[in-house]
């Protein structure tokens, strides 16, 4: 149902640009999945040296998740530190963007994926670029399949590379030709596997193509040739009665002849006596060397290409995973329909995949709101999910401008400037000031940080002082956010105030949710319009044993415990 | 430059990295950093030479050894068999006829004999003009070959073998003591008059040079420290003369019996005691002479007493010899 979804997304062709790098006539050098106009976004030469060092030593370890660390990333106008920690971006994408293939759950250079999630795109036709490639990846098992083969393969030639495995203490041309071999599975399964792709994944064909054509892949795949197949012999094996080989004849030689690294036996034997003379050791495995270094000098500028590659696939297969988590959970997850900021939000069926990383169910919701580029308070009773909701619009908003799936079976989002976040404010050790003045540097810092029409989450604003002062200070709050036209969401208990916003109608962009309650009470962790007539303080305390009776209960088993305690120590003495 | 490790059917790109590969002008990461390849094949052909110089050296020093070798186990094998090839197997076995005839002699005294062959006038002295073998020692010193070997080496030519071969003209001190000088001086003088006797010692030395396991011993020598030993032995040993004592036609042996304790001892160790003088004609294996003659310093005047009474007893004997052959042919 969710590919049903996915396959009827509604960007229109046009919104779709072709991706830069794979009209026949433009050579794709980079094969960069993740924006239209491919950028190189690694030190290609650190990266190549990287590579050589490691290709020719096999202990250079970290070639890949160093490379990707220092991987640069689009433009963006998002600043991490405004939302990355409150959103615990870290743990969403440990927990969430796994890649999963085939039972198997490779390691994924979570600090890159971090990166790139936190710096979504400015260009839009980047998110839609992103879109259309996911879009196809789960409309199409086929390309799928091959994006993890292709992924499956840089694994392992990123293990035998950085001698992972300790497969470095082998001969080394031995392990260098696996090396070698395994480039050729990567070239020719981009060039083979995806022929058929309409998005972005064209590049992946483009680029092996390419690269195949080329003579250096045409002299690596003639050295694996030469190396599995330096001659067929015709053999003829006599076996008698008792099963044994009786008699062993050579009926033909043929040598590869067509094959360029082939040469005659007197000439191979000179060549190690040259290579002798010239200060190399005289055998057989002297010469491959040489061979294998000319072949890997050629191919080595295409593989830098292919640490960033693995990155791309992360973010797609990542993305993947997490579609597959939350359907696997009975939750749905789709690309939302990108809209203006003056069209309504819609997001159905939306979870909190936090959560869902812990192992819990999330109840998802909706949220609907008439634009974007309003200011929503919520209201509602403590633990009734305002702050998990502020969670999952912060994430989905997120992953939408990253151009991935939201946490959300279906729905609207538009795109905004910024995101700041403001969902937890712990009491530090060295701060200067006390809550009220806490509360009010956090106000301050929203504000310097805050662009137009970014999209602001804040939870519990004003909560840290007596709640008449706290709410003229909400309502100047409100009020110049209102200048900026946000996408704000604001979860408060100031719910008279709420009440008189509401009702008075003095700022034009106030929306009003409240968390539903249930026929006993009880939060359903849905979301209507309108603004909460309690917190439902009394429940909480009940459930967290803070009643008069549970109280007077501990006090008095305090109390019988501490005689005791002096009457067994009067004992000793 | 070209290399063997490219083939014509290769691309030129290919084929050029592999040349530089194997020129190795472009600095690779994570290989080892190399001595300029041509330094290196500079020392490497020199290091080959080296080596070929050092084998071409010790093998040809070997063979050299080994021919210098073989050249020094020739000459000694064709000094010696020069010599030993004029041998008889009578002659051969002369060290152990004497041995056996001297053991014999040393036993208890047979009485003494004169054949008819030494009865006439002068006939002793013509006798022992004949190829003579030649030992004097202690009785006891006759009683095994190995005995016999050490009595030999210390027994030369005296005054008793000059003055049997010369017998002086009377037994006065003075006419004596001509015969004793010559005896005393050695030397050609002594040479000459006694030129053909030759010690038992020297057959002792010699003669097993000439037998064919001493052959054996150079054909078998592993090395030339060996070779070089043997070739000592043979410098130092007289074979001439060795072949000349293993063929005399006579063994004079004269032994001295030990003393019956009566009497000074000179200051040369003369004293007085009997003598038993034996001549035997090797050829015929039949005893010429057998004597037995008391020696006694006392008659020596004291100026020679102290230096020539061993040489003047002996010339003295050598005289009643001659005496007593000449009463036996009266």
């Amino acid at each position: 149902m969710v590919l049903q979804e996915l396959v009827s997304l509604r960007p229109t062709p046009a919104a779709v640009p072709p991706a830069a790098g794979t009209s026949p006539r433009e050579p794709v050098l980079v094969p960069d999945l993740l924006h239209p106009a491919a950028l190189r976004r690694i030190d290609a030469e650190q990266t190549k040296l990287a590579i050589a060092l490691a290709f020719a030593s096999g202990v250079s370890g970290g070639v890949f998740s160093e490379a990707l660390d220092r991987a640069t990333v689009a433009p963006s106008t998002w600043e991490p530190a405004s939302f990355a920690a409150d959103l615990f971006l870290q743990q969403f994408v440990a927990m969430c963007l796994k890649v999963r293939i085939a039972g198997q759950e490779p390691t994924v250079a979570t600090s890159h994926l971090v990166k790139l999630l936190a710096h979504p795109p400015a260009d839009p036709a980047t998110v839609l670029h992103r879109r259309a490639i996911l879009a196809e990846l789960a409309a199409s098992p086929h390309l799928r399949k091959e994006l993890e083969r292709l992924y499956l393969t840089l694994c392992r030639f990123r293990t035998l590379l950085e001698g992972a495995t300790g497969a470095g203490k082998w001969d080394s041309n031995r392990r260098q030709l696996d090396i070698l071999q395994l480039i050729k599975e990567i070239i020719d399964c981009a060039a083979d596997g995806f022929v058929t792709a309409r998005s972005g994944l064209t590049r992946l064909a483009a680029f092996g193509r390419r690269v195949q054509e080329g003579e250096p892949f045409r002299s690596l795949a003639d050295l694996l040739r030469y190396d599995e197949r330096l001659a067929t012999l015709n053999l003829q094996v006599s076996v008698g009665a008792d099963g044994r080989i009786r008699g062993f004849e050579v009926l033909s030689i043929q040598e590869d002849e067509k094959n360029p690294f082939v040469s005659s036996p007197w000439r191979r034997w000179f060549g190690k006596i040259e290579l002798y003379l010239r200060g190399y050791k005289f055998s057989e495995g002297e010469v491959m060397a040489r061979l294998i270094d000319a072949v890997f000098e050629g191919i080595q500028d295409e593989l830098a290409p292919l640490v960033q590659l693995v990155g791309d696939l992360e973010f797609y297969l990542g993305a993947l995973g997490f579609h597959d988590t939350a359907r696997e959970a009975g939750l749905a997850v789709c690309l939302p329909e990108l809209v203006t900021a003056q069209e309504p939000r819609s997001l159905s069926g939306l979870f909190n995949p936090l959560l869902l990383a812990h192992g819990v169910t999330p109840v998802p919701c909706e949220i609907d709101t008439d634009r974007h580029d309003t200011t929503v308070l919520v209201t509602g009773p403590n633990s009734g999910g305002k702050t998990r909701l502020l969670q999952s619009l912060g994430l989905a908003q997120l992953l939408a401008q990253s151009g991935l799936f939201v946490p959300a079976r279906a729905g609207s989002l538009a795109l905004a400037p910024g995101l700041v976040v403001s969902l937890i404010e712990e009491t530090k050790a060295d701060q200067s000031e006390g809550r009220l003045g806490t509360e009010l540097l956090r106000i301050r810092d929203l504000f310097e940080r805050l662009p137009p029409g970014a999209m602001v989450i804040l939870d519990e604003l004003c909560s840290g002082t007596n709640p008449s002062e706290g709410e003229e200070i909400f309502e100047l709050v409100v009020q110049m956010l209102a200048k900026l036209g946000p996408q704000a969401f604001i979860t408060t208990h100031f719910l008279a105030f709420a009440a008189r916003l509401e009702r008075e109608r003095t700022i034009e962009e106030l929306r009003f949710l409240q968390v539903e309650l249930g026929p006993e009470q009880r939060p359903t962790y849905q979301f209507a319009p309108g603004v909460a007539h309690t917190s439902l303080a009394g429940h909480a305390a009940a459930r967290l044993g803070v009643t008069r009776d549970q109280l007077l209960s501990l006090i008095e088993r305090n109390t019988v415990k501490a005689a005791a305690k002096a009457k067994a120590t009067r004992g000793r003495g | 430059m070209a290399t063997f490790l490219t083939t014509s059917k290769m691309h030129p790109e290919l084929a050029a990295r592999i040349e530089a590969s194997v020129r190795g002008v472009e600095y690779k990461p994570g290989a080892a950093r190399r001595l300029p390849p041509r330094l290196v094949s500079l020392a490497r052909a020199a290091l080959v030479l080296i080596v070929a110089l050092g084998v071409y050296t010790v093998v040809n020093g070997r063979r050299r050894d080994r021919e210098a070798l073989e050249r020094t186990r020739t000459k000694l094998l064709d000094t010696v068999g020069a010599q030993s090839a004029w041998l008889s197997p009578e002659d051969k076995g002369a060290l152990t006829r004497d041995e056996s005839w001297l053991m014999r002699s040393s036993g208890e005294y047979e009485g003494d004999l004169v054949s008819a062959e030494l009865r006439a006038p002068g006939a002793l002295t013509a006798t022992l003009a004949r190829p003579t073998v030649y030992v004097r020692g202690a009785l006891g010193s006759f009683k095994s070959p190995r005995l016999i070997a050490d009595a030999a080496a210390s027994s030369g030519k005296d005054s008793l073998l000059l003055c049997l071969m010369d017998p002086p003209a009377s037994r006065v001190e003075t006419v004596l003591f001509e015969k004793v000088r010559v005896a005393y001086g050695g030397g050609p003088a002594l040479e000459e008059r006694t030129k053909n006797v030759r010690r038992l010692h020297e057959a002792v030395v010699g003669l097993p040079l000439l037998l064919p396991p001493w052959s054996d011993r150079v054909r078998s020598a592993p090395d030339g420290v060996e070779l070089a030993r043997l070739e000592r032995e043979v410098e130092r040993t007289p074979i001439v003369r060795a072949k000349q004592a293993v063929r005399a036609e006579l063994l004079l042996a004269a032994l001295d019996e030990p003393s019956d304790g009566g009497g000074p001892t000179e200051l040369d160790g003369e004293r007085a005691h009997a003598v038993r003088i034996v001549l035997v004609d090797l050829a015929s294996e039949k005893v010429l002479m057998r004597a037995r003659k008391l020696v006694d310093p006392t008659w020596i005047s004291l100026v020679k007493k102290s230096t020539y009474s061993s040489g003047l007893d002996s010339c003295g004997l050598a005289f009643d010899v001659h005496e007593s052959l000449g009463k036996s042919a009266r």
